[in-house]
């Protein structure tokens, strides 16, 4: 498992970089803010750079099909000695890496930003709770929309496709705020993505 | 161990309404070397796909080293050699990169065996797969399905764009490999020449339909041209059970029979043939007469 996870990242190790950078770049931003106290400028970047994040994910999960169905990765993968569940693990796998690197620099700055600049409030605990949850299952289903959409042969149909799974798991988001509704609501997404990726996956010609 | 790591339960096989396997039966015992013979379009790649559940079947079911192809295990993955028409490796990938990812994926991994193997072929590490000759992208898939040391190895067409030394230097390695113990091989080509050098047991797919399965001794011990001279026009009521092929011009039959025995040549002796020669028959002759349009199964001696 381990060397197809290694593999997952090696192969698509520009979106990890692009991550990191996108990272680097909230957690700069939020250094700023506690130095200089919370400015417009840099709360434009934090926001912009964490909706690339989940732009970045969905389009991780995207390339990791897209490019095995081009390449035919899996004809050569399903014949060692893996089976294909292994193959989808091992990507979803090493989209949660990606996840972890574009969500936990981020959420450990906000807590130092909260700690220095704002009055320590059990409030603000539980609100970072409430939004790394749903973040990171807003993550998941990003990338779990690239994965279902990346595997066919079509690049119309992942310019046209992806991008309208984003918007609508960004809506749920908004609409639902980061509550517990949005906590089931995207679990759901989650698992359509996943099952049916799965279903598709499994039981395809390679 | 399993005593017969093919099996194949009257398979089915539709690609756009068109039918590419026919009800096919087959059973490849343990450490036989099967050849499977047919013509481009027959099914040998879509039945081999559909072993390694690379492809699922419209009907039927194939099992390997034991365990349903639609459901087989990594386990039974890494037991399985495999040498894909046309060469499924990854392009992209430096030659290193990819033995390393195999290696990584194997069950077990030969190095000693994989070295030598590197060392005949004198294939370059550092170089892209895509970079590769056809040649030498074989012998690469070769060397990937031999390292595991498997317990089955599946060869579909693999010396397909191989030049002549390459591919002896292939039949002469695939020889070495046939000479471990309990090793059970398929082996698919359209070279009839590399399939009568090391099979054991034949199979001919046509249409779809496994017309001939059986050792390639009795294949040629069952199958026979005639040559039949009437002393007039040929009979139009000459009535022979396997007649696989005939024509007739004047005076001269040409007659391919299967399960040829003394019971049918006293048969077409009723007929007062002035003379009747067996023609030699090579693996070739017979697979050609076995294909041809009009040709029929060749069925089992009990049949007869």
């Amino acid at each position: 498992m381990l060397t197809l996870i290694v593999r997952e990242i090696r192969d698509n190790h520009v979106y990890f970089v692009l991550s990191c950078i996108l990272s680097a770049v909230i957690v700069a931003a939020m250094i700023i803010m506690m130095v200089y106290g919370v400015n417009e400028e840099a709360m434009i970047a934090v926001y912009l750079c964490g909706g690339l994040q989940f732009t970045v994910l969905g389009v991780l999960g995207t390339a990791q099909m897209f490019g095995d169905r081009a390449n035919r990765i899996s004809t050569l993968l399903s014949t060692q000695a893996v089976t294909r569940n292994h193959i989808l693990i091992a990507r979803i796998l090493a989209g949660v890496v990606t996840l972890l690197i574009a969500l936990v620099p981020g959420l450990v700055g906000c807590v130092l930003l909260l700690r220095l600049r704002f009055p320590p409030l059990d409030f603000y605990s539980r609100m970072i709770g409430d939004v790394s949850i749903v973040l990171a299952l807003a993550g998941l289903a990003c990338h779990g929309a690239g994965l279902l959409i990346g595997w066919t042969n079509s690049r119309a149909r992942v310019i046209a496709g992806l991008p309208c799974l984003l918007l609508v798991v960004a809506s749920l988001v908004v609409i639902k705020g980061f509550g517990l509704s949005a906590v089931v609501v995207l679990a759901l997404a989650i698992g359509v993505f996943w099952g049916r990726t799965w279903h598709t996956f499994t039981s395809a010609s390679m | 161990m399993n005593d017969k790591p093919i099996v194949i339960e009257d398979l089915v096989k539709f690609y756009d309404g068109r039918c590419v396997l026919d009800g096919l039966s087959l059973e490849v015992p343990r450490g036989c070397i099967y050849g499977l013979l047919g013509r481009n379009g027959s099914g040998k790649t879509t039945m081999i796909r559909i072993l390694l559940g690379l492809e699922p079947p419209t009907r039927g079911r194939t099992f390997v080293l034991g365990e349903d192809s639609m459901r087989l295990s990594a386990n039974a993955h890494g037991r399985v050699g495999y040498v894909a028409e046309g060469h499924h490796l990854i392009q992209s990938y430096k030659v290193r990169r990819l033995v390393d990812l195999c290696r990584g994926l194997s069950l077990q991994w030969n190095d000693e065996f994989f070295g030598q193997l590197m060392e005949i072929f004198r294939l370059p590490l550092d170089r892209k797969v895509k970079d590769l000759s056809t040649g030498m992208r074989a012998q690469l898939n070769l060397a990937l399905a031999m390292a595991i040391d498997p317990e089955l190895v599946i060869l579909d067409d693999p010396t397909l764009g191989l030049d002549t030394v390459a591919r002896r230097q292939f039949l002469e390695l695939a020889i070495d490999v046939i000479q471990r113990q309990g090793r059970t091989i398929l082996f698919s080509s359209h070279i009839l020449a590399d399939v009568e050098r090391i099979a054991d047991r034949i199979g001919v797919l046509v249409a779809g339909k496994l017309v001939v399965d059986c050792s390639l001794d009795e294949l040629k011990s069952r199958v026979k041209k005639l040559r039949v001279i009437f002393p007039e026009r040929t009979p139009q009521d000459l009535y022979l059970t396997d007649i696989i092929n005939g024509r007739a011009q004047g005076r001269e039959m040409v007659l391919t029979v299967a399960n040829w025995n003394p019971q049918k040549r006293a048969i077409l002796e009723t007929f007062g043939p002035e003379s009747c020669t067996e023609m030699p028959m090579t693996l070739e002759d017979i697979f050609i007469e076995c294909t041809r349009p009009a040709s029929a199964v060749v069925p089992q001696e009990s049949e007869v």
